[in-house]
């Protein structure tokens, strides 16, 4: 059955392009287009792993990240996020906000699903 | 009368991981870092989680976890990745805690019993004031069709 991901980022072009490539890859993606939608709509049916981008204006990913493992329903979901550049304390910020998984832009389609696929794997069974 | 002097003893950093105490000679461990998010390593085999840049040198993050067999969790903010060398490379293991250094007489060293998960990656068993205290040999980690693919993997990367 295929992996329902829930991709959130403010940019059109981005969004669309994280989606085009998941579906691809058998992935049934829902988008949001900021962090207060992707919040709802996670609330409302939990997805198995979300794509965070870390810049968007407003409530950005680290503010997302952090409700979204508070949230009752949501606390367990993994969380890849997508961001600038491979940097130790951008990951350190990432973690802390309960991100497992980071993916620097632009990036390889291949990157992008080992990381949704090695966040699964590092979140025990419901 | 004269005691006995003390065996020299082997050192190890101490490490918690669910509810077994592990331990790598300290002569192995680089440093000890703040858990961070783990950046994907496609193509790497199943128990390398993925790879964390360390002052622009990419390492990486072996599933330690997986290794003994202990059940998977999701990552806590208080865990922490032990940066050790073994002799092929220098690998990153997220850990429940660092607990500190230990020093075990080597006499108290046992070779590790048979019924143990994981046992094919112990160098020894130590009785410690604190209780059991397993001995984790790093040079055998990795199988050595894991160490081609992580090598393979690696490169792939570099070479982007």
């Amino acid at each position: 059955m295929s992996v329902r991901v829930l991709v959130i980022d403010d940019d059109p072009k981005g969004r669309e392009l994280v989606k085009a490539v998941l579906e691809q890859e058998s992935f049934l993606v829902r988008t949001a287009e900021g962090g207060v939608s992707g919040l709802t709509q996670a609330d409302a049916d939990p997805p198995e792993v979300v794509v965070l981008d870390v810049q968007m204006p407003g409530m950005d990913g680290y503010e997302v990240c952090r409700v979204l493992r508070h949230g009752q329903k949501t606390r367990c979901v993994p969380i890849v996020m997508l961001t600038a550049c491979n940097d130790a304390s951008l990951n350190r910020k990432a973690f802390a906000a309960g991100a497992q998984m980071c993916v620097t832009k632009p990036f390889r389609r291949e990157a992008l699903v080992t990381a949704i696929t090695v966040a699964l794997r590092m979140t025990p069974e419901q | 009368m004269t005691s006995a002097s003390p065996r020299p003893g082997l050192r190890v950093v101490a490490f918690a991981l669910a509810e077994m105490r592990l331990g790598i000679p300290l002569g192995a461990v680089e440093c000890v870092l703040p858990m961070a998010a783990i950046a994907p390593l496609p193509q790497a085999p199943a128990i390398a989680l993925g790879v964390i840049n360390l002052h622009g040198t990419i390492l990486p993050v072996l599933d330690i976890r997986q290794r003994f067999s202990l059940p998977f969790r999701q990552p806590d903010v208080n865990d922490q990745l032990l940066v050790a060398c073994s002799a092929r490379r220098t690998v990153v293991l997220p850990v429940d805690e660092v607990l500190g250094v230990r020093e075990i007489p080597d006499d108290a060293v046992t070779p590790p019993g048979t019924v143990l998960p994981g046992i094919g990656y112990l160098a020894g068993i130590a009785a410690t004031g604190d209780g059991l205290l397993y001995i984790h040999d790093l040079d055998r980690f990795l199988a050595l069709d894991e160490e081609r693919q992580l090598q393979q993997a690696l490169h792939a990367m570099e070479a982007e």
